[in-house]
Formats: structure tokens, sequence, C-alpha cells
């Protein structure tokens, strides 16, 4: 328990958390959760970065509420329990979204509610958050909503920009209308190349960012640790 | 508490119900209000203005204008209307293709917009903004008939039936304007608006 140990023990704790994920685990990379808005939203950066955004309160809250509560459930009620302010949240940021950015609600569609069903969030809270401190599960919450935020502006740009040829459209969405002009042309594109932008190309380039981590993380193992990649 | 899991859950759903209530009274009017610019917005694209005040209003029923699905809008600065959009049902090569069509008190067509329809793909649902600019040939005095027939629009290729529905149906419209004059817009008002038919 991290609450016990010495300030350093606990800085390497966090620092553990934080590159289990980021990198080590990452939730979309590695676990390989939450993937169904992963692929429906990542057709553009603007986005990806939404539902990242919004999903990591989410994540961090879920995951400190069900650290606070481990200590009253019974592990067979944890699910239903954990699902009541997972949803609530998840509702309150539906609705303002809706108040205080509508085309951005019109644009994420069904996946902004489907925020309460991801499977990251409960995932999270059922196998790490219930056995962990407070402080350890909002690191976690935070380290894997930062992980899988990352996952999907990286998606998001990659098939934005093969698929329209330019990066950061429609910003204004999120960020306001000053954000109008940080679209960036990188080459013209006489017709979007469709596959790019389509869902079944979400699977594509997931597939590809998967292979890039493998190969990295085979590097960094070196050969001391054959196999260390894992996956 | 572990033994009574049933007072977690009910106090659990107790703080649930009023965070969300909360919020929900919070945004209620927001969100409204927002629902409503959502619809009304694609209708001041189609006037080519947006700062025109757009009230429906009930259309009695009238063989020019088919089956009426959806409310007739009257578009005003505040004091006089100075567009109508009215409600056009086309009988297409798949069925009905709804339209709406925005005059001007003169009775010119401002614009055409498609609101539904079941046409092939590639072929008649080329007439879709999107595809192609055949839609904003619909802009002018009228009478509206295809070249074929004796009129100035060019039919899209390979859909004879699509665009011979979709004209029939923004001339029967016209006809419904230029007889309703009055009714639609108050008193006659000869004067047209220019730069009011650009889009």
């Amino acid at each position: 328990m991290i609450e016990q140990g010495s300030p350093d023990l606990r800085k390497t704790k966090l620092r553990e958390i934080g590159f289990a994920g980021l990198w080590r685990d990452n939730p979309a990379l590695v676990q390989l959760l939450g993937l169904c808005p992963l692929l429906a939203v990542t057709d553009s950066v603007v986005k990806a970065l939404a539902l990242g955004l919004l999903t990591l309160p989410v994540l961090m809250f879920s995951n400190t509420a069900a650290a606070l509560l481990r200590r009253f459930v019974p592990a067979q009620l944890r699910l239903v329990l954990f699902a009541i302010p997972i949803a609530a949240l998840a509702a309150c940021i539906e609705l303002a979204v809706q108040a205080y950015a509508f085309e951005l609600h019109l644009a994420l569609d069904i996946f902004l509610p489907l925020i309460a069903s991801n499977c990251l969030i409960l995932a999270r809270a059922e196998s790490f958050a219930s056995f962990h401190s407070v402080e350890a599960a909002a690191a976690d919450g935070l380290a894997m909503g930062v992980g899988a935020l990352l996952v999907l502006l990286a998606l998001g740009g990659l098939r934005e920009l093969i698929g329209t040829g330019a990066l950061f459209n429609e910003m204004h969405l999120l960020l306001g209308d000053g954000a109008q002009a940080w679209r960036l042309q990188l080459f013209e594109a006489e017709q979007p190349f469709l596959l790019a932008l389509l869902p079944p190309a979400g699977f594509v380039f997931l597939g590809l960012l998967i292979a890039a981590k493998n190969v990295i993380d085979r590097r960094r193992a070196g050969a001391s640790h054959p196999g260390a990649s894992g996956y | 508490m572990q033994r009574h899991p049933v007072l977690l859950l009910s106090v659990l759903m107790l703080v649930a119900c009023i965070a969300v209530g909360l919020v929900h009274q919070a945004t209620r009017e927001r969100i409204l209000h927002n629902r409503q610019l959502a619809q009304l917005r694609p209708l001041h694209q189609l006037l080519g203005d947006s700062s025109l005040r757009l009230e429906p209003f009930a259309l009695p029923a009238h063989p020019l204008l088919g089956p009426v699905q959806t409310p007739a809008y009257r578009a005003s600065d505040g004091a006089q209307p100075l567009a109508v959009i009215l409600p056009a049902t086309a009988d297409g090569y798949g069925g009905a293709i709804q339209l709406q069509v925005g005059f001007n008190p003169d009775g010119r067509v401002i614009g055409v917009r498609l609101l539904s329809h079941r046409e092939t793909p590639g072929l008649g649902a080329r007439m879709e903004v999107r595809h192609s600019d055949w839609l904003r040939q619909f802009s002018g005095p009228g009478p509206w008939a295809l070249r074929s027939e004796g009129g100035q629009l060019d039919h899209l290729t390979g859909a004879t039936v699509t665009s011979r529905a979709v004209t029939a149906a923004v001339e029967q419209a016209r006809q419904y304007v230029a007889g309703h004059v009055t009714e639609l817009f108050g008193k006659p008002k000869p004067a047209a608006q220019p730069g009011e038919s650009d889009e």
C-alpha cells in the first residue's frame, strides 16, 4: 500500500503507475479496452481529442470512487455499485456538452453517453482501484486516461491526415471559434480518401500502432529479455 | 456497511439522481435553445440570412403541395415577412422525396433543400448538394421545367425520373405561392430583395 511507504517508495510506485498507463499496459495498445469508441471517433483529431478529454475525468472519478468505496462493498456487488457513479457522471458530462458545445455533441453522437459503458472505466475500477489506495487509484485513472487519449490523438491525426490531407479540421467545435485557424492543410486531396475515414481503417491504423509499440519494446528489451514485449 | 449493501446502493442512487437532476436543471434551457437553433440553421442557410426570425405556421392542405409532412416557416425581420419556406413532396423513382422550398414575397425561389429521399445511389441520389450542384439551379422566378420539356433546367444524368419529379414539385409549389401571395405574406409586396436570392 502506497500510503505506508516512504516518500521515495511512493514516488517509485506513482512512476510505475504512470509508466503502466502511458506505455506498458496502455489501455488501447495493450489491454485493447474501449475499442468501440476508439475506432468510431478517431476519424478526426477534434473528435478524438474531445472524447479522450471527456473520458479522462470519468476514469479518474470512477477510480477514486471505487477506491473510496472498496471497504464497504462486497465483491459480488462491486460492478453494480461502481456503475452508478460512473453513469451519473457520464450523464452530467453529456448534458454539459449539449449545453455548451452542441455541435460537438452532434459530432460525437452516441459515443458521448456511451462513455458510461466504456469497458476501460469499469475494468480499471474493478481490477485496480478496488485493491489500491485512493491516491494510487486516481493516479492510475489519470495515467490510463492520458494513455488512451494519446492513442486516440495519434489515430485521429493519422486518419484525418491520410483521409483529408489536413489536420485539426473543425477544432472550434471543442476550443471555440478562435481555433478555426488551426487547420493545417498538409497536402491537397482532390477527393477525401474515404477508406481512412471509415471505421475499418480504425482497425488497420490501430494494428499499425500496436505493431510499432511492439517493435519499440523489443528493441528496448534487447537480447537479454527475449519475448519481453509480451504480446 | 458491507453487511447492508442495499443501504449503500440506495445512498449511491440518491446521490447520483440528485447530481444528474441538478445538472439537468442547470442545463435544460440552454440545451433546448441549442436544439432549436440547430433545427433552424439549415433553414437560415437556405435563405442565406441567419438574422431572420423564423416562425412555423400551419399550411392548409392543397393539391399543389401534396401531403404536408413538415411545417412551413415564415421568415421575417421582425416587422414584415421576407420569405416563406414551404414543404414540397416529389414523387421520385424510389418513393416520396421531401423538399423544402424557400420563396421571396415576389414568388422567386430562393433555394431548395432536400430533406429525405430514397433515390438510387449514384443516379438520383446525386441530387444531394454534397454530390452535385443540381439543386442550386432552382434560384429565380421560374416557371420551372426541364430543358427537354421546353424549360431551362438540365436534368441529372441518368436520373430523368428524379429530375422530373423534383422539378414538378418545385413548380407546383411556385404555382401555389403565386396564387396565395396575400395569405402567405400578408399584403402584396412587389419589390424584390436583391441579394437575398444569393446563397
